[in-house]
């Protein structure tokens, strides 16, 4: 073949299994993920369906598809429930003279109507104690699937955190995630450290752990269920040191008393710590006048990873099983017909609970690129 | 029976002269040849058995997909090894591969020189992996037949006994044979859990090995406490498999 049959042989070239982008239209971008942009578009074959279109970027082309995105794909084909995005197809560009014979590729997802920072940062939106409660306990059932098939989502955030017009909320995003396990024949793991976005960073990753689990998450849990009533995020350091900071005003001293071991960080004697008393309680009560709502959040927002509350444990608080009772959101999100996403939302009021005006730091790894779980 | 015990003596034998195989002069063999490639690759490649035997099982279901003549099997199998390593979180280096691939196929010629033939190599086995990702639907992640293999060989090691355990080498023979098993495409046709019991059935008769407190009878089988959906003949049928791979590889002589 000379070059000319050769363009033509590959712009010709029929994949059965992967459908051309240009099935859909795109109809507007909707959010910048952790390894591309993300827009919202048509079905053409069937308008009335919307679907969230997320660009593989290939950044190294000579590396080949990324190693982050294609764990990301099989996470995403792995986990399949009411709680989690799910995953419709990964589709293609055409190869044309356009792109040099190079395909772009994108993530096909159900549309969601809104994400949770974008709704709470809408002053117009009003949650009942009972909604709260239906959010928070689909946050966990999402969290609890996920864990349960060894998965780690390693990015909560309140922007990750989708929600249907229905009322149904879909964890979100796992360019970060990954798969764990418990420590392989007595090895530690060593996992990056520098995941999850730094206000819902808990304190073990920034205190420079690599062998941790499920409880990472939870930390962003209990952020996120904080924020339902602060509307704001609760801790919005600039730094990790400031961080660490706010997070020991909150949760009182970072020291072996409460969390043996956690003099063993490679961190622990490099970073400022201060002796403070825990005030979750005390402090989030005026917020949160339930008072099962403020002892959960009180053992999840727990220093010592290993006594911090899991998923299921949460699921079983008597914060989801007394009156009143999780109530569904859909008549509530009926009221509000525009798509609400933090991608599009105006700068959030700053809070009593904000202590700095700052812009809404991305993950880490985006941020101080290089530091992801790259393993080239 | 007999049969099984002279292939394994054949095996024996074979090994005492081994001479390297030259790919060039080899045909598709039914995708033996690439499936040897990549084992040969991949071990020099330090890379990990699971990132092998993926490799191969996604060389041997792009082969179902696609018409096999149009595309070169080597350069496949080199792709296929890149993409393992990403999907089994082994990274093997491209560059690397490239080298090994290269000094297999030509033995005993200097690594190629960073130059247009290197970055002509290395784009095509980026463009390939593209292309099987494709032809594959994004469905990289395989269910092995090796995590059920350790975990009825840990339960049968107290039910042998120490001492047959200590003596007979069953579950290296069975690891052999899985791995082996991986040069042919039927190895796609069968649960991994049936693929894992074939091939520990296969050593115990290797070895003239019976478990203790089971009847050779036809509505009892040793391995009924393990998988309940393996009737007989199909696990003769797989058997059978394993051995016929045998029989498909070059002589060497």
């Amino acid at each position: 073949m000379n070059m000319r049959e050769k363009e033509k042989y590959i712009e010709n070239f029929n994949f059965p299994f992967c459908d051309e982008s240009d099935k859909y239209e795109k109809i507007a971008k909707i959010g910048q993920g952790t390894f591309g942009e993300v827009f919202k578009a048509r079905d053409k074959s069937n308008p009335k369906k919307f679907v969230a279109m997320k660009k593989v970027l290939m950044d190294n082309e000579k590396e080949g598809f990324p190693i982050t995105a294609l764990r990301e794909i099989r996470i995403l084909q792995l986990l399949k429930h009411e709680n989690v995005v799910n995953l419709i197809e990964i589709c293609q560009t055409k190869a044309s003279q356009r792109n040099r014979y190079r395909s772009t590729f994108y993530l096909v997802f159900d549309f969601c109507e809104h994400d949770l920072a974008g709704l709470l940062s809408n002053v117009h939106v009003k949650f009942s104690l009972g909604e709260i409660k239906k959010v928070v306990q689909q946050l966990f059932n999402g969290l609890y699937y996920i864990h349960s098939n060894k998965i780690l989502h390693r990015d909560m955030k309140a922007a990750n955190v989708l929600i249907t017009k229905n009322g149904v909320l879909k964890l979100a995003d796992f360019g970060l995630a990954r798969a764990f396990s418990t420590s392989k024949n007595g090895v530690p793991n060593r996992f990056t450290n520098r995941v999850v976005t730094l206000w819902y960073r808990p304190p073990e990753l920034l205190l420079g752990e690599r062998n941790y689990g499920p409880p990472v998450d939870l930390w962003g849990a209990g952020c996120i269920m904080a924020e339902m009533w602060t509307r704001s995020p609760i801790m919005q350091g600039n730094s990790e040191q400031q961080q660490l900071t706010l997070i020991s005003q909150l949760c009182g001293t970072i020291c072996p008393q409460v969390w043996p071991g956690v003099e063993n960080l490679e961190l622990y004697k490099k970073m400022e710590l201060p002796v403070q008393k825990r005030k979750v309680k005390e402090r989030l009560k005026h917020y949160m006048k339930d008072p099962y709502a403020c002892d959960l959040l009180d053992k999840l927002l727990v220093l010592d990873p290993s006594k911090r509350a899991d998923a299921d444990t949460a699921l079983n608080h008597d914060f989801f099983w007394t009156d009143p009772m999780p109530c569904d959101l859909g008549k509530m999100l009926a009221n509000h017909t525009q798509s609400m996403f933090e991608f599009l939302a105006p700068p959030r009021r700053p809070t009593q609970m904000r202590h700095h005006s700052l812009p809404r730091p991305t993950t880490s790894a985006v941020q101080d690129s290089g530091y992801q779980d790259r393993v080239f | 029976m007999k049969d099984v015990i002279d292939v394994m003596e054949l095996q024996r034998e074979r090994n005492k002269r081994i001479t390297p195989v030259d790919y060039r002069n080899l045909d598709f063999n039914g995708g033996f040849t690439p499936a040897r490639f990549i084992f040969e690759c991949g071990m020099k490649l330090q890379g990990q058995p699971l990132t092998l035997a993926t490799a191969a099982i996604l060389m041997h279901k792009f082969f179902k997909e696609v018409e096999q003549s149009k595309y070169d099997c080597f350069l496949i199998a080199a792709s296929t090894l890149y993409l393992a390593g990403k999907v089994k979180d082994d990274p093997l280096k491209i560059r690397d591969i490239i080298n090994v691939a290269h000094n297999t196929l030509h033995r005993g010629s200097s690594p190629l020189e960073i130059g247009d033939e290197y970055w002509s190599m290395r784009d095509a086995i980026v463009q390939a992996e593209l292309l099987i990702m494709r032809v594959l639907k994004f469905e990289v992640s395989i269910t092995h037949p090796h995590k059920y293999m350790l975990h009825y060989l840990r339960s049968m090691e107290a039910w042998l006994g120490k001492d047959t355990w200590g003596q007979v080498p069953i579950a290296r023979t069975s690891a052999a044979f899985l791995q082996d098993f991986h040069h042919d495409p039927s190895i796609l046709d069968y649960q991994p859990q049936h693929v894992a019991v074939a091939c520990i059935s296969l050593a115990l008769q290797c070895y003239g090995v019976r478990l203790p407190l089971i009847e050779d009878k036809d509505d009892e089988t040793w391995y009924s406490v393990f998988v309940k959906d393996l009737q007989k003949d199909k696990h003769w049928e797989i058997m059978e498999k394993i051995m016929d791979t045998y029989n498909r590889e070059p002589e060497t002589a």
